[in-house]
């Protein structure tokens, strides 16, 4: 039913989203063995923060949104029996999420951005770890209108 | 792709996992817009002054003075 192009697209979003998954699953265990205390060598407030920042980030926004792309493609084009209304859009919500997740990555895992997923002020991060999850955020935001 | 269909198939209901995944698309456009202006006018801003101080600006002691955000004068 799905043609390839479409194919390649649903399958890029739903890649990102899951390894952006399993990513977060380890650093879900770490976390807990951090905790834990069993392992004394682990033990480093700042690493941890980072890392349930970063583990927030990456379930709530990374994997939420390309899955909602991908997932949204699929549905659209199986339900309405129809290709992919804009593939230009579609690929460049994608890019420019993907730029997003790379732009706020970098400050969450050098530990500038431990500000939890929720980035509640007042603790503060960098400007570009803002702007990165804007535009994870906002993309798909606008991208997925092209359901309409 | 769902008005494009509509038009096509007037009359008829969109399928139910279309309307859903339309629905679901306007609910994040809409919420996504609080996010964007949160980011665009107040932590963007706050990341890049630092925290905010109000300093008294006031050329003579014994008047009430003028309160501007610190980043003003750096």
């Amino acid at each position: 039913m799905i043609d390839a192009a479409t194919r390649k697209l649903v399958l890029s979003n739903l890649w990102v989203a899951f390894i952006a998954f399993i990513v977060a699953c380890f650093m879900g265990e770490y976390q807990v063995l951090e905790r834990s205390g069993f392992i004394p060598a682990l033990d480093s407030p700042s690493v941890y923060f980072a890392s349930v920042s970063t583990h927030g980030v990456l379930m709530a926004f990374v994997l939420t949104t390309f899955f909602i792309m991908g997932f949204g493609y699929t549905i659209a084009t199986t339900s309405l029996k129809q290709p992919v209304w804009n593939k230009p859009l579609a690929w460049g919500g994608f890019w420019l999420a993907l730029v997003g997740v790379v732009m706020a990555a970098i400050p969450l895992l050098t530990g500038k951005a431990s500000v939890l997923y929720t980035f509640y002020p007042p603790m503060v991060a960098p400007a570009i770890f803002y702007i990165g999850a804007t535009l994870l955020v906002v993309v798909p935001g606008s991208g997925a209108s092209s359901c309409w | 792709m769902f008005v494009q269909w509509k038009k096509a198939n007037t009359g008829q209901p969109v399928p139910l996992a279309m309307f859903a995944t339309a629905m679901n698309a306007l609910l994040w456009l809409w919420t996504s817009a609080g996010v964007a202006l949160e980011v665009l006018f107040q932590l963007i801003p706050f990341s890049l002054v630092g925290s905010i101080r109000l300093i008294r600006v006031c050329p003579e002691p014994y008047l009430p003075g003028l309160y501007i955000p610190s980043f003003i004068f750096g």
